[in-house]
């Protein structure tokens, strides 16, 4: 390794980089120990591959943003959050803690409300009493979430309202041409049939694979 | 309402947003708190990722006391005078 590779690895921006992907690494060992602790493997394994995606994407966005509001409560987490390679300079700005809790507040009750239906599995004989009593709640973290995000519309400037607008376009546009295809083929009798929550769950995962790409497009690396 | 992101335009503008923020001494939080918009978006700005909306613009201008298009270069109508601030 050259002694310029080695300078750029050591420098500010790759040490902030390091510990980024660190507590990065970290979080995915914690999210799949905990995952893992709460559901035997064998379990899960026998599942159908919407509800294993679904516990995927549920502990991973739970997780995400229950990290992310833990550092939005400290100043110098937060301030690395707001700012990871230190390049825009001025420290933790009026607003951007709050901004952060709202999004991880967003992302977590996304995770969680993923999560829950799931509890089928885990307790397969749940009184009807129950289960409405679940899906009032789930209608409950849906309103709340619905607050949370046009809180967060209201607080973003026109890059993250674009963001945002990006995303769901993008994935309106890949995903109704899928599913019209899918549809299609299903009318003719030559798919199967899907469920509403496989279609919830691909339906998630492309809003999240066209979040990222959008970020990354508009210089979030 | 924006100035060449994703309209009939085929490249994005470039700018001399980082060349006037560096003559005032200033950091991209600094230009963000005037301008009253995320540092990211600052940072999109001036690494050409993201053209702004023509309110912004106009902020943008008032804010440098310049006209628009002594900032902002599009690259359709040729080299401007502030070409080299890209």
């Amino acid at each position: 390794m050259s002694e310029s590779t080695i300078q750029k690895l050591t420098s500010g921006r790759w040490r902030r980089r390091w510990v980024l992907m660190g507590a990065g690494l970290a979080a995915g060992l914690a999210t799949g120990l905990g995952v893992r602790l709460v559901t035997p493997r064998h379990l899960i394994s026998a599942w159908p591959w919407e509800d294993q995606a679904a516990v995927v994407l549920g502990a991973s966005l739970f997780a995400y943003g229950l990290g992310l509001l833990v550092a939005s409560l400290f100043r110098r987490s937060a301030a690395l959050v707001a700012d990871p390679y230190g390049a825009t300079g001025g420290g933790l700005r009026r607003g951007e803690a709050l901004y952060q809790r709202l999004t991880a507040a967003t992302i977590a009750l996304a995770g969680a409300m993923m999560l829950v239906p799931l509890t089928a599995h885990w307790a397969p004989g749940l009184g009807s009493g129950l289960r409405i009593a679940i899906m009032t709640g789930l209608v409950g973290g849906l309103v709340l979430q619905s607050v949370i995000n046009l809180m967060i519309w209201r607080r973003s400037d026109e890059l993250f309202r674009r963001l945002i607008v990006e995303s769901t376009a993008l994935t309106f546009w890949g995903l109704q041409g899928v599913l019209f295809l899918w549809a299609a083929g299903q009318q003719l009798r030559l798919l199967p049939a899907i469920t509403a929550w496989q279609a919830f769950v691909v339906l998630l995962a492309g809003y999240l694979v066209a979040s990222m790409a959008v970020s990354v497009r508009r210089g979030f690396s | 309402m924006e100035l060449g992101d994703g309209s009939a335009g085929t490249g994005r503008m470039r700018n001399r947003m980082k060349v006037l923020r560096a003559e005032r001494n200033w950091s991209q939080a600094d230009l963000a708190e005037h301008l009253e918009v995320s540092r990211q978006t600052i940072n999109a700005l001036e690494t050409g990722r993201y053209d702004p909306s023509l309110p912004l613009a106009f902020r943008i201008a008032r804010l440098f006391g310049a006209p628009i298009e002594a900032i902002f270069i599009d690259d359709e109508t040729g080299p401007g005078p502030a070409r080299e601030g890209g």
